[in-house]
């Protein structure tokens, strides 16, 4: 009993606690404790939290109340006046949310409560979005720049990154050579990435040159008897032809390091039977005498993913991780990205969900896992998207996993598809650190999907790298047509992988081949036993995905520069003879793969026959193949290119073009002649 | 709160919900403990609030205890479709730092705030869900029983051994 009546005593005093009075003096000292307790409890507010607090849902409701209103008056016939009635409810609210961010509000104007408990530990400022403020650099001053905070009280200061290339301008027009940071007076959290801005590398010398490419080297042509193997990761990206395409239609020829051949040849998509049996891909060989060197051969190994209807597709749990950063203002970057989703968020059914993680200056949850039912929800999300402020990758990244994470569906395609123009500054993590992260999470089955956008700062490198590491893949989308064929004509095998770690090994057979080249996939290139490594990490597949890979070889006994001599060895034992093993077989072809959840991987082999056969024989595919990798090596100014010129190249297209149902084959053929003039015309004086 | 809601119900709502926002969102984030729960709750409770606006009987009872036998229906429902599966706290980011405060003092009230929120774990769901509704919402005693099917003098008890137990735990966590 006595339990009961301290109970009610304790609820007296509680009370006069949450109205705001002072207790009274004569409680035992037990029950004082306990009262004080209860102050700190209900000075507890979370509301600063919320990411939702000034949120297009409002609008949504606006939205809604005026089609009720509409369909109301509608039926007694009095438009004018609903449409006044709708736009002035639709034009107060905006003004009247803004008011409620201000510090009247904040003061309690509004509030309709009792005084709340003057513990004075409750956070007064408001929410923590962004997207409010307008580009911090049209207005930002002294190399700071003002975040897009709602909520008044405490603007954010957030520092400029030194390496985003909005605020390189900025600066570079005031004649400062470096950006300053932010003073670490802006607390903990800003001190951290304030400093870690001020250790990243320093930008590049070059002001107009900001596009980072890694440095690719040729594969070389390599001798059987040294290297009879050759083991590459499969690379089903396409990234680098947008972009190069993007680069040609600014009338430049591209850096030889933004061609990565492979991407160019996998930008197509090739007729590849259908799978048949238990293998979630087919598997196509081709052979013809190689079209820029009459002596050697090319070799086409073509893989492609079964193919899954939409309807039968597992369920998406998809989370965009949009880089809302000041650099992402133009035309070409967010809004084409929001304009990319918006057809995306159109193919969702019921059993999808979206979350929207945005970052600049922090990273914040825009939209909470939505189910693609909810489109009209999903899309105000979206538009509520605006550039501003500074990019937190690393924190963005981790908040988009963790949501990935929270929702998770078994079986189903948890992914999180990045959009950005990759001027990251990592934020909470270094390099390494997000590297592990993304790699980390690959294990728990969320991949990772890179969409790049922007030119002049295209940090090419760090998507790719990002992509690879997370088992995902990597588009450039350099126009709305880009962004419809990613995302919505290839959304199954963009998204949906059906086999993980693919990696191909060719044995070639000394007694038919002499030498090799593997086209394109440098930086794909594996040790030969990584092969049956299974810890270690190669490319996935997607679902209805072609990968095209091609080979030149040179046949044994044929004379070739191409090839540097060295002097015989003395102490290897001689190499078998021609013709000991393998018969009449040039290679055999195999593949290691995973199933999406898989921990071993499987195997399959496949031999090809070494048969004379003429170019003009080859399939339109192949001719195809063959032309999109001549023309990267025309931009690369390949070394090993024989008698290959644009014309050979064109030619090749031309005769490979097939059917061509969407035009880009076509496209191709006209980018072919526009680089032909560039690469003709001199150089601009610099 | 003006009672005529007929003439202009979006001006009307969005003055309700600005004034409401706070709470509701603080008893969600304080009854599951997550903060993208809460935001989800929140919305989806003003959602279903401006749907059934021209329900509510002035008759049977305050808009605070309509508003929140609204939440803790959504409160419930997500519990229902969420469940067997962990709800797991997504506090990434820090809070915007408060400049006028200064980094020590926002990191002394982060931390008890922190720890407020730990000790809150500890509790059975019926438990919490008493005193978030206390606490946060400001309902009355009778209010919460008659939402939750218990007797007045129940909730008090309750409520008196939660915090308690709370302190205790908050003390632990302190140490």
């Amino acid at each position: 009993m006595d339990d009961i009546m301290e109970a009610e005593r304790f609820d007296t005093e509680l009370e006069k606690i949450l109205a705001g009075r002072p207790v009274a003096g004569d409680v035992s000292p037990e029950l004082a404790a306990d009262l004080a307790f209860a102050a700190r409890l209900a000075a507890l507010d979370y509301s600063g939290e919320s990411r939702m607090k000034y949120p297009a849902k409002l609008k949504i409701l606006a939205k809604a109340e005026e089609n009720r209103l509409r369909s109301l008056l509608r039926r007694v016939g009095v438009r004018p006046l609903v449409l006044a009635a709708a736009s002035l409810a639709l034009i107060l609210a905006p003004f009247f949310m803004s008011w409620i961010a201000s510090d009247r509000f904040e003061q309690g104007a509004l509030s309709l409560f009792a005084p709340r408990p003057a513990a004075g530990m409750f956070h007064g400022n408001g929410g923590y979005m962004f997207g409010s403020g307008g580009s911090p650099y049209e207005n930002g001053s002294n190399g700071i720049a003002q975040g897009g905070a709602i909520g008044g009280a405490g603007d954010i200061i957030t520092p400029l990154n030194p390496r985003d290339p909005s605020a390189l301008s900025y600066l570079g027009s005031a004649g400062i050579k470096k950006a300053k940071t932010g003073e670490p007076k802006y607390g903990d959290a800003l001190r951290g990435s304030a400093s870690r801005a001020a250790s990243a590398p320093e930008p590049q010398s070059a002001p107009l040159d900001r596009e980072g490419y890694a440095f690719t080297e040729e594969n070389p042509f390599q001798k059987v008897v040294d290297h009879p193997l050759s083991t590459f990761s499969i690379d089903v990206d396409a990234a680098s032809y947008s972009n190069t395409r993007r680069i040609l239609n600014e009338s430049r020829m591209p850096p030889a390091d933004a061609v990565r051949i492979e991407e160019f040849i996998n930008y197509f998509h090739y007729d590849y039977p259908e799978p048949q049996g238990e293998h979630p891909f087919s598997i196509t060989t081709e052979l013809a005498a190689c079209p820029w060197n009459a002596k050697h051969k090319l070799v086409r190994v073509g893989l492609k993913g079964k193919s899954i209807a939409t309807k039968d597709l597992p369920p998406n749990n998809l989370v965009f991780l949009i880089d809302s950063s000041g650099s992402m203002l133009s035309a070409e970057r967010l809004p084409l990205i929001k304009k990319g989703l918006r057809l995306l968020v159109e193919q969702l059914r019921k059993e999808d969900h979206i979350s929207i993680v945005a970052y600049a200056g922090s990273a914040g949850l825009v939209l909470p896992a939505t189910s693609g039912a909810k489109k009209e929800e999903i899309l105000a999300a979206l538009d509520r998207l605006e550039a501003g402020g500074s990019t937190a990758g690393g924190a963005g990244i981790q908040l988009a996993y963790m949501v990935a994470g929270e929702n998770f569906i078994p079986k189903g395609n948890n992914r999180v598809i990045l959009a950005t123009d990759g001027d990251f500054n990592v934020g909470v993590t270094s390099d390494g650190e997000l590297t592990r992260l993304i790699e980390e999470k690959r294990e728990h089955g969320v991949f990772l999907t890179v969409l790049g956008v922007g030119r002049d700062n295209v940090q090419d490198h760090t998507m790719e790298q990002l992509a690879d590491k997370g088992n995902g893949n990597y588009a450039y989308l350099d126009d709305i047509a880009e962004a419809q064929k990613v995302l919505v004509k290839e959304m199954g095998g963009t998204l949906v992988a059906i086999a993980k770690d693919v990696k191909i090994q060719v044995e070639f057979n000394p007694a038919k081949a002499q030498a090799y080249k593997l086209i394109g996939y440098e930086n794909r290139m594996l040790a030969a036993e990584d092969f049956n490594n299974d810890k270690k990490d190669a490319g996935e597949l997607g679902a209805g995905h072609t990968v095209t890979a091609l080979y030149e070889i040179v046949p044994a006994g044929a004379e070739d520069e191409s090839l540097p001599p060295v002097d015989e060895l003395k102490y290897q034992a001689p190499r078998p003879a021609a013709g000991a093993v393998g018969g009449t077989e040039l290679l055999t072809v195999k593949f290691r793969y995973k199933k999406p959840d898989g921990k071993k991987s499987m195997l399959i082999s496949r031999p090809l026959a070494d048969e004379n056969r003429d170019w003009s024989l080859a399939s339109a595919d192949f001719k195809f193949a063959a032309s999109a990798a001549g023309f990267g090596m025309m931009l690369r100014a390949s070394k090993t290119r024989g008698d290959l010129g644009y014309d050979k190249v064109r030619t090749m297209a031309r005769e490979g073009l097939g059917k061509d149902e969407d035009g880009y084959r076509a496209e191709m053929i006209r980018l072919i002649a526009k680089a032909e003039l560039l690469d003709k015309a001199p150089e601009p004086s610099k | 709160m003006p009672t005529d809601m007929s003439d202009k119900p979006t001006a009307e709502f969005t003055e309700f919900y600005a004034s409401w926002f706070d709470r509701v969102y603080n008893y969600a984030r304080g009854r599951t403990g997550s903060a993208v729960r809460a935001d989800e709750i929140a919305a989806d409770t003003f959602e279903r609030a401006f749907r059934s606006w021209g329900k509510f009987d002035a008759k049977r009872g305050d808009r605070r205890t309509w508003l929140f036998t609204i939440a803790f229906r959504s409160v419930a429902d997500h519990y229902r479709a969420e469940k067997p599966g962990v709800w797991t706290s997504l506090e990434l980011t820090a809070e915007p730092p408060d400049a006028a405060r200064g980094p020590a003092k926002e990191a002394e009230a982060a931390d008890e705030k922190r720890l407020l929120t730990l000790a809150l774990d500890t509790l059975e769901d019926e438990a919490r869900e008493v005193v978030s509704l206390r606490f946060f919402s400001g309902m009355t005693n009778r209010a919460i029983g008659e939402l939750l099917g218990l007797s007045e003098s129940n909730v008090a008890v309750i409520l008196f051994r939660s915090i308690r137990k709370l302190r205790k735990n908050f003390s632990a966590l302190e140490a």
